[in-house]
């Protein structure tokens, strides 16, 4: 068994081990379904119950904002309307994206740099598809897509590099993951990134989307030669249950 | 609860060992203090079972759980035969009966030592989540002096090794 272990980490590319993952995986698939369906109810009624009081106070809040969000909404529609023209004058094509809904099923223990969805090759899923959450908020990438499951890798990992950008000030550098947290780092001394600006990711980079969220900008620090900055997520992967999988961009 | 163990077939062990697995990584994995209730299993089987289905159910478990993870089935099934490993040679050398007191040491040292395999083999420090580590090392003997004192009534007093 000794063996057979270190065989699987040496040769973990080899297309028979990665093939036994995949069977594994569609073997537990269904349990994990099941297990994943009941937890989501228990989780949903017993956050219910205990925070009777906490959603009243949020439902009256969120009552009045969405008030004024209407308003906002109108302009933003007569704008769109206007954009719309405008590309339509010039010829240019409208962005869209196809994105498939999928449920997270197993994560690993203690940590929240991977999970393995339900959709896989099957689904149209494939390796490298970008994975997001409701706000086009970038949660991760599809790193083994077997036949009804895939493994993702959040944005925590340690390998995870994205190319980005703040939205107000336009300040580039790139976003690292850290195990248990992201950082925006690379940013060069002359510029300056206000605090709690967006960062969206550029795209230059070839393998993430561009225009999609990463976070806010946090604490910055200014090293000798670059300036970085911490940044604070906008949601917790650790309670995310449905994403989406970017299947065409 | 040993008694009732021992005596499934290989089919509902096997459909046992199935719904562990899927219930670690669906449903205790969600939770920030959680416990490793596959651990909690390797300890049981290296108390109580034969030391090759306790090797071979550590290394299963780990190539079935590696699958959910980046770092893949080969190092978790080697790091969970280690632990299984080390438990039955402890287990021969100084825990040779079944009081309470050797349950929870035996425990404590596996989670310890799980905690330090993580990290050397996935760089994972126990001060990240130190809740956890703390929950976990309270959890796991707790739940196998239930699981031992439910067996109270059988003549297992002393395992012979």
């Amino acid at each position: 068994m000794f063996l057979i272990s270190i065989a699987i980490i040496i040769f973990d590319q080899n297309y028979i081990i990665l093939s036994a993952g995949h069977y594994i995986n569609d073997i537990l698939e269904p349990f994990e379904n099941l297990i994943s369906k009941t937890r989501n109810f228990l989780f949903f009624w017993q956050s219910a119950l205990f925070n009777i009081k906490m959603l009243k106070e949020a439902n009256v809040r969120l009552a009045s904002e969405n008030l004024e969000l209407y308003g906002k909404l109108k302009n933003l529609y007569l704008i769109e309307e206007e954009n719309s023209d405008l590309k339509k004058q010039l010829n240019l094509l409208e962005r869209s994206i196809d994105v498939k809904r999928a449920e997270i099923i197993s994560r690993d223990y203690q940590n929240n740099r991977t999970f393995v969805i339900n959709k896989g090759a099957h689904d149209g899923v494939t390796n490298n598809m970008a994975i997001i959450a409701k706000g086009d908020i970038i949660i991760g990438q599809v790193v083994d897509a077997g036949y009804s499951t895939s493994k993702v890798r959040t944005i925590l990992d340690v390998q995870t590099k994205i190319a980005a950008t703040t939205l107000n000030s336009r300040t580039t550098g790139l976003v690292r993951g850290l195990g248990s947290d992201i950082v925006f780092e690379l940013i060069a001394k002359n510029k300056n990134p206000e605090r709690g600006e967006l960062i969206i990711s550029s795209g230059t980079d070839g393998t993430w989307p561009h225009g999609f969220i990463i976070g806010k900008v946090g604490e910055i620090k200014n090293d000798r030669v670059f300036s970085s900055a911490t940044i604070e997520m906008l949601v917790d992967i650790k309670d995310l249950i449905n994403i989406f999988v970017i299947i065409n961009k | 609860m040993i008694k009732w163990f021992k005596s499934f077939s290989l089919v509902l062990k096997t459909l046992f060992f199935l719904l562990l697995i899927s219930f670690q990584l669906s449903f205790l994995n969600y939770l920030n203090i959680s416990f490793d209730l596959i651990l909690i299993f390797i300890i049981f089987l290296a108390i109580t079972q034969s030391n090759a289905e306790t090797l071979v159910c550590a290394w299963l478990s780990g190539v079935f759980v590696g699958t959910s993870y980046l770092s893949g089935s080969g190092m978790l099934s080697l790091l969970l035969l280690f632990i299984a490993l080390f438990l039955i040679m402890i287990r021969k050398t100084a825990f040779f009966t079944l009081k309470i007191e050797n349950i929870i040491l035996l425990s404590i040292i596996a989670v310890f030592l799980q905690r330090f395999l993580i990290w050397a083999f996935f760089g994972v420090s126990p001060i990240t989540n130190w809740v956890g580590f703390i929950t976990e090392l309270t959890i796991t003997p707790l739940i196998l002096v239930l699981i031992f004192n439910s067996s109270k009534n059988q003549t297992l007093k002393r395992i012979n090794v």
